[in-house]
């Protein structure tokens, strides 16, 4: 038995020791696995900069003879077949305490290896740049290229050149991290805007655009860019001209013909921009041309602009006053839109309504404007003041409640919310409110859903007075308001006086075959909860 | 007496191999996370029956030779012992593709089970004494036999399993 015992023993020792070897063949550092640092740098967030810091500290202190190879092995992994089913049956059998990595997980890893490790990494400049050569990898190469900073450069300029047009197209956007030279970066990308890839040309001039300090080498390649006619590669020419001020002058012409000629693209509409910003006075016609023109597109890009013109005078406002009366119903609400809004910059909402009665020193405008509580109601000094006002403030709230925004009378989001609050300091009143009873009563009869429903909700505050408002929304011809109304008998006003409520049954019924499905359900849901035996005799269940 | 200082000397040899591996999942230096809830009934399910398989081939290659009362029985809790380290295994090398891993763990199982088996069949038999006890290298076939049959049979189970449910 002795002999047997023996050799079980060296060999539990033999397997544990090479399991153990295997497992621990990663530099360490305090204890920690290289992986486990790498996985600290990937998972942080960039704002988490002290945990960043320490994750990225760590891997540097690694001897870096170990971690490089490690690196490079990790972005060389390749997926096999069995690994991922493997890792998809742990998932699926919760078996969380194997934490696998995939393929693509492990080469994040080692690009967050090089991230950390910044120029230091440097050594494995020849494994990176042969991986360029290898379809399947290159593209982690190119990332973790970047990193090596200007001993990349000539690795990076032979990416651009790669077969795939993804690896070029980053090369392309980040090879500026790499060159130190302003004019080989730019020579080296002038070749990219011939490539076949529309991405890689588009990053190419990007990058060119943004060497504002070398005018004379980048303007004459932005012109010959914009006068290609290359889709958005031309606009993206055109609006880095902008960033050259006047040095860009010599451009005008250009840019005039881009911006008048053939269909009107993003490259026009942008040559637009770049002459209102180069030369807002000499532009003015051109893109007032652009405004009168038949094209829609073409005048709709005009009016994006001129809304925003560097200048004002008169013909800006008059074109955009007049484009409110445009066939095209969007250019023509633009207008409007924007018209309004400048209104709105000049004339204080509160002057609009001059009669308000005041309270504590601050007019009832003041008061409304204050902000509500997270449920909507008032604070309590708001509340108070609004009651001790009273009946004298219901003349600024109806008008208030009606409120659309001048000139052109649109219901903005903004003149929601002013009659909103009207709404519910109308609520606040309580029994104060009865006197506005009768103008509530008359907008019921609004051609407009939201001035019904509006005056609907506002009388809620004035008790048993609201159910009569309420049984005759149920009978609005606008399907929100009588869904409103059919809401407020079980949950609102109803819910207060079931008694009265009990008036609303006959109409619960007619709104069981009402046209709109929503108020059919609500109906059927409702009188389900206010009279049950009259639901069951409606068949419901 | 001798069956009393048998077992110590079986308490012995697993105390030894548990403080062997202490160290080596300490290496790792990473806190150990438990699963959200205990492995389920139904992975648990088909890994019985996986290691059934595997129980089964290693007796039927080794019913010609001398084996111990119980043969199976000894089987079964051998893999109460080398299931788990396989686990601890798999656990200690998940920084590797988990096919590399795989292979790893199960290369290691076969030689730690092939000796054990050995080392079992060295009990004394009652029955079957007239035959010839194992050699080293019959054990480690029957190991490496009844490990791939039960590898191979595993995923099948598994497939099984996904259309069944």
């Amino acid at each position: 038995m002795k002999k047997p015992r023996a050799i079980l023993f060296f060999a539990l020792i033999a397997t544990v020791v090479v399991i153990v070897k295997i497992a621990t063949a990663e530099p360490h550092y305090r204890g920690r696995a290289l992986t486990s640092w790498l996985q600290q740098c990937s998972d942080m967030p960039m704002d988490e900069t002290q945990r960043l810091a320490e994750a990225r500290q760590a891997v540097c202190a690694m001897p870096r003879d170990q971690v490089l190879p490690r690196l490079l092995q990790m972005i060389e992994t390749r997926e096999d077949t069995v690994s991922p089913w493997i890792i998809a049956k742990c998932n699926e059998f919760h078996l969380h305490f194997l934490k696998w990595r995939s393929a693509e997980d492990l080469q994040l890893l080692g690009i967050a290896g090089f991230e950390a490790l910044g120029t230091n990494a440097s050594p494995a400049l020849t494994e990176l740049t042969d991986l360029l050569r290898d379809p399947g990898h290159a593209f982690t190469a190119v990332r973790c290229l970047v990193y090596l900073r200007q001993p990349a450069e000539p690795s990076m300029c032979q990416a651009l050149t790669n077969a795939n047009p993804r690896v070029r197209q980053f090369a392309a956007q980040q090879l500026f991290w790499v060159s130190d030279d302003a004019e080989t970066f730019v020579a080296h990308l002038t070749n990219s805007l011939n490539d076949p890839d529309g991405n890689v040309r588009f990053e190419a001039i990007q990058g060119i655009g943004a060497q504002t300090q070398c005018p004379d080498l980048v303007i004459p390649i932005l012109i010959r860019t914009l006068e290609r006619q290359d889709g958005n590669i031309s606009a993206e020419a055109a609006s880095a001209l902008a960033g050259f001020g006047t040095n860009a002058m010599r451009a005008f012409v250009v840019l005039s013909n881009a911006a008048v000629s053939g269909n009107f693209s993003a490259t026009a509409y942008q040559a637009m921009q770049t002459l209102a910003t180069l030369a807002p006075e000499r532009a003015l016609p051109i893109v007032l041309q652009n405004f009168h023109c038949a094209d829609r597109d073409r005048r709709h890009g005009a009016l994006l602009l001129l809304c925003r013109y560097p200048l004002k005078n008169p013909a800006i406002r008059s074109a955009i006053e007049e484009a409110v009366r445009d066939e095209d119903p969007k250019i023509a609400e633009f207008a409007r839109n924007w018209i309004t809004g400048q209104y709105r910059d000049e004339h204080s909402v509160n002057n609009q309504f001059p009669n308000d009665p005041t309270c504590g020193g601050k007019t009832l405008g003041q008061w409304l404007e204050f902000d509500r509580n997270p449920d909507g109601s008032f604070r309590e000094d708001v509340h108070d003041a609004i009651v001790h006002m009273g009946t004298n403030a219901i003349p600024g709230l109806l008008a208030r409640l009606v409120y659309v925004e001048p000139p052109y009378g649109l219901r903005t989001p903004e003149a929601i919310e002013l009659n909103v609050r009207a709404i519910c300091a109308l609520i606040a009143l309580g029994r104060q409110a009865i006197p506005a009873l009768p103008q509530l009563q008359a907008l019921m009869d609004s051609t407009n859903s939201e001035t019904v429903r509006f005056a609907m909700i506002a009388s809620s505050g004035t008790g048993s007075n609201a159910i009569s408002l309420f049984l005759k929304g149920m009978t609005n011809r606008f399907a929100d308001v009588r869904n409103e109304a059919a809401a407020n008998m079980t949950e609102g006003v109803g819910a207060q006086f079931p008694d009265l409520r009990r008036q609303a049954i006959p109409l619960f019924m007619n709104l069981l075959n009402d046209p709109d499905e929503d108020v059919r359900m609500n109906a059927t849901n409702q009188l389900k909860e206010i009279a049950p035996e009259a639901a069951a005799r409606a068949g419901i269940k | 007496m001798k069956t009393h200082s048998y077992f110590s000397a079986c308490g012995r040899w697993l105390a030894t191999l548990a403080a062997v591996m202490l160290p080596a999942v300490s290496a790792l230096g990473d806190p150990i996370e438990m699963p959200e809830k205990s492995i389920t009934p139904e992975i648990s399910f088909l890994i019985g029956a996986a290691i059934f398989f595997e129980v089964i081939c290693i007796w039927l290659m080794l019913r010609r030779s001398r084996t111990p009362r119980f043969f199976i029985l000894w089987l079964v809790v051998m893999h109460l012992i080398t299931y788990p380290s396989f686990l601890g295994s798999l656990w200690l090398l998940q920084n590797l593709r988990p096919a590399i891993a795989a292979g790893i763990g199960e290369g290691a199982a076969v030689v730690v089970e092939g000796f054990l088996i050995y080392f079992i069949c060295q009990i004394p038999s009652h029955g079957n004494s007239a035959m010839a006890t194992p050699s080293i290298l019959k054990c480690l076939s029957a190991s490496f036999i009844g490990n791939a049959v039960s590898a191979l049979a595993f995923p099948v189970f598994i497939s099984i399993y996904d259309r069944a449910f």
